[in-house]
């Protein structure tokens, strides 16, 4: 399971919404964490977190060989400087956006045109796999996706996501504004459909 | 919380859908983790990395030093060809193995028992620049061969020419696939596959054509493992089962099975194929009261679901726990109660094995221990095979990183060799010894081992032209007939990007937009920024986003602007020029050193793939039309 945020001051967003959080904020001016939580070795936070953050880059870069390297990379940096990552209020969400961050670079360096993104590797039976929303999912950016799958895969509020992504708050509502259109207008729901789940 | 979901998404069945589905892509995900030990490496990795990136102004001279001290270091290498024995069995290995009817899916034929022999730590010999035998060229492909390059997925290299394919996902449940051939490396021309098969691997020697794959739904075969071989060029093809199928999985509803990763070997007329499949549970439909569990561990007598998380979190996840520690275990779920018979529950159970197929007739002849996701290489030479799998450290524990190799004469009997600490890469025979080559998780650049008995291990250095550090690509390392060649992409340090102010330098860290900041004379590191979003140390935001390093006292001593800044910690997120070169050798210990560059006029774009043939070697790759990279094209090189 993704580590919740620790507790981000709800009102924060509304007397400053445009201000980016940063993930170290949360520490107190003596470097304590501002919320409770056990520090842990990092081989406990590893074997517990490391399925959880490689599906939800997995999902959101629709690579796995690519976010297992990415997964392998964040989690490199952060047992590097484990002293200082363990106190952030969420880990996770560090490992998870530098894994993201990382892979987006060398996405970036190796994309080059003509040449198709290598596909999600799926061969699927799931019954709870959607064609429509997966298609919709593909045509979104890996920036609109991040918030996609922070908000609805790992749940994380509007804060948590921008406090993990590093952007506004007021990105990650426009960012998943216009993700939703696209989910929207992309698989033509027709909102009185149900698709049951059958085995 | 200042909003919720629902007030975003007003349409309940889109949110349904897409939380339905994103869970369903969780539990598709077949990633597998590395093991801490990689993680730990890769950090030291890191660290040595950015040692050696603090010393930028020596990076020429100490270049001069590395081809100097290359050059002078001609100590003969220890083994020599005549010690490897014939056959290559080594005794020491606890190995059993028993042909068995490819009709027999669910018998385990084969299993590594034990630890193995042990490993010795490799004593590294540095190789030795010599001349090349090799003449390479560029050519420019024609259209089509060009738009080939460009998609290629997978490649192989082949006795007579080349194999490449790419895959297209078509439907949910599988991807056709386009196959190209060439002879010469230049023109490429699509190959009539067997009908519809979904191709995961291929080869060819001595004239047949070998490709792996899986019938897809609309074929009376559907789900079938098959090899498909043809002797005219792709023309006409014999279909030979290989004793497995994913049609009880597609039929299942609360499970799927991927083929990962095919190796296909040839020799001497029998095709050794490794197969490695990988079984997931739809485990919501199994745990069938709408409770999101949060993954699942196969147990001996059931499926252990782990505990529920509230769906309204979000943040649950279905597939495979790597381990029950630490987590709690909701309930367990027998076989029966799971709703999984005897043929899905096989699936779980399978691990990645091999088959031997001859005058058509295919048989499973060995299980190859658990791996991750292409992690087996296979290989040959006058002597035998060699299947070379990577392997976790539970089975192969005190050895890190851990990879078991195996050996057979025939094809159908195997052996443990031995257990080289390398990631399979490639594995072949050179001067008469077994080579494993790939990247070095410890280090990251190149790791060449040369064995005589597959116990005791050399690690050779091939020797590098030129600053900064040379890493293999991922599809890098090739060996064949006797000769290895290798793949290299250089990455120039990113400090190399650098801005000083007041004896202050601000530096990248790493290329992906961390930077450090460190006192010029002393090496003092005074602070930083992290991509994760903070500045650290005595370094703070200033006006107009500058960046402000102050000392202890908090008096400012240098001022980055933003520009000055972005320029440092974005040193390498900006399209350049690739460098790459292939370093060959007949024997590991004297390597030719050729670079790409120096074969085309336009800057090298990259390239992943090396591929060997019985008398050249072949990379595709792409070059840029623009200085800004936005425009690409396909260019081989080829070695003869």
């Amino acid at each position: 399971m993704l580590g919740r945020l620790c507790d981000v001051d709800p009102t924060s967003e509304a007397t400053d919404a445009d201000e980016v959080i940063h993930l170290e904020h949360v520490l107190d001016a003596d470097g304590t964490p501002s919320a409770p939580s056990p520090l842990e070795g990092f081989e406990a936070f590893y074997a517990r977190e490391r399925s959880a953050i490689g599906r939800a880059l997995a999902i959101t870069l629709r690579d796995e060989a690519l976010a297992a390297d990415a997964l392998d990379e964040a989690m490199a940096r952060a047992y590097q400087r484990w002293d200082e990552v363990s106190r952030y209020a969420n880990p996770t969400g560090w490992v998870y956006r530098v894994g993201l961050n990382w892979a987006r670079s060398v996405v970036r360096k190796l994309t080059r045109p003509g040449r198709a993104p290598r596909a999600f590797e799926l061969v699927s039976s799931a019954p709870t796999f959607d064609a429509d929303i997966d298609r919709a999912l593909r045509s979104l950016s890996v920036d609109q996706r991040a918030v996609v799958v922070c908000r609805f895969f790992i749940g994380y509020s509007e804060a948590e996501t921008a406090l993990v992504l590093g952007i506004r708050p007021g990105t990650v509502k426009s960012r998943l504004s216009r993700a939703l259109d696209a989910l929207r207008s992309s698989t033509l729901i027709d909102p009185t459909a149900t698709r049951e789940v059958t085995r | 919380m200042s909003d919720t979901i629902d007030e975003l998404v007003d349409d309940p069945m889109l949110r349904h859908r897409l939380e339905r589905h994103l869970a369903s892509l969780a539990h598709d995900t077949t990633l597998r983790p590395s093991p801490l030990s990689g993680i730990r490496a890769r950090a030291a990795r890191r660290r040595r990395r950015h040692r050696i990136a603090g010393v930028v102004a020596a990076s020429t001279l100490s270049a001069l030093a590395i081809v100097a001290a290359f050059s002078a270091s001609s100590s003969p290498p220890a083994i020599t060809p005549a010690d490897i024995p014939p056959g290559l069995e080594n005794t020491t290995g606890e190995t059993s193995t028993t042909a068995a009817s490819i009709n027999s899916t669910d018998s385990v034929v084969s299993q590594v028992d034990g630890d193995g022999p042990p490993t010795t730590p490799p004593a590294t010999v540095a190789g030795v620049l010599g001349s090349s035998a090799q003449t390479w060229r560029s050519a420019a492909p024609d259209q089509a061969s060009a738009a080939v390059i460009g998609q290629v997925y997978a490649a192989t290299g082949m006795r007579s020419g080349h194999v490449l394919w790419t895959t297209l996902e078509q439907s949910p449940r599988g991807f056709t696939s386009e196959v190209s051939i060439s002879s010469d490396g230049e023109r490429w021309a699509p190959v009539a596959t067997s009908p519809g098969l979904a191709v995961i691997g291929g080869t060819e020697r001595d004239g047949t054509l070998v490709l792996v794959g899986y019938a897809p739904e609309e074929d009376p075969a559907a789900g079938a493992v098959l090899a498909t071989t043809s002797i005219d060029g792709g023309r006409t093809w014999q279909r030979i089962p290989l004793g497995y199928d994913l049609s009880a999985a597609w039929e299942s509803g609360v499970m799927n099975v991927s083929l990962m990763a095919s190796e296909v070997d040839v020799r001497e007329g029998v095709i050794v194929v490794s197969i490695e499949p990988r079984a997931n549970l739809a485990i919501d439909a199994i745990a069938g009261d709408g409770t999101m569990m949060n993954g699942y561990v196969i147990e001996d007598d059931g499926i252990a679901l782990l505990a529920p998380c509230e769906p309204t979190a979000g943040r649950c996840f279905s597939g495979p726990a790597p381990d029950s520690s630490g987590r709690e275990i909701e309930r367990i779920l027998t076989w029966e109660e799971a709703g999984l018979d005897e043929r899905e529950r096989s699936y779980l159970d399978d691990e990645p094995f091999l088959v031997r197929i001859e005058d058509g007739r295919a048989e499973r002849v060995f299980d190859l221990p658990s791996t991750y996701p292409g992690g087996t290489r296979l290989g040959h030479g006058e002597r035998g095979f060699l299947a070379l799998v990577q392997t976790y450290p539970e089975q192969a524990p005190g050895t890190v990183p851990a990879a078991s190799l195996f050996s057979s004469t025939d094809g159908r009997s195997w052996t443990l060799l031995g257990q080289p600490p390398a990631q399979a890469g490639a594995v072949g025979f050179v001067n008469g010894m077994v080579v494993v080559a790939g990247p070095s998780l410890d280090t990251g650049s190149i790791i060449v081992l040369a064995s005589a008995d597959g116990t005791d291990w050399q690690r050779i250095e091939p020797p590098v032209q030129g600053a900064g550090t040379w890493e293999p690509t991922p599809y890098g390392a090739a060996i064949a007939d006797g000769r290895i060649a290798l793949l290299l992409a250089r990455h120039m340090d990113p400090r190399l990007v650098r801005q000083v102010e007041n004896g202050v330098v601000l530096e990248a860290e790493d290329g992906m937009g961390d930077s450090v900041v460190y006192d010029e004379a002393t090496g003092e590191v005074l602070g930083g920024w992290t991509s994760a979003g903070g500045y650290t140390g005595r370094v703070r935001k200033g006006e107009e986003a500058s960046m402000v390093v102050t000392d202890e006292s908090g008096a400012v001593i240098a001022e980055f602007t933003l520009d000055e800044a972005m320029q440092a910690m974005q040193a390498q997120m900006t399209a350049r020029e690739t460098e790459m070169s292939v370093v060959v050798s007949n024997d590991v210990w004297t390597w030719s050193w050729t670079s790409l560059n120096d074969l085309v006029d336009e800057p090298l774009a990259g390239a992943e793939f090396i591929l060997m043939t019985h008398d050249g070697i072949v990379v595709p790759a792409q070059v840029a039309l623009d200085p800004d990279f936005a425009t690409t094209d396909g260019r081989i090189f080829v070695a003869s």
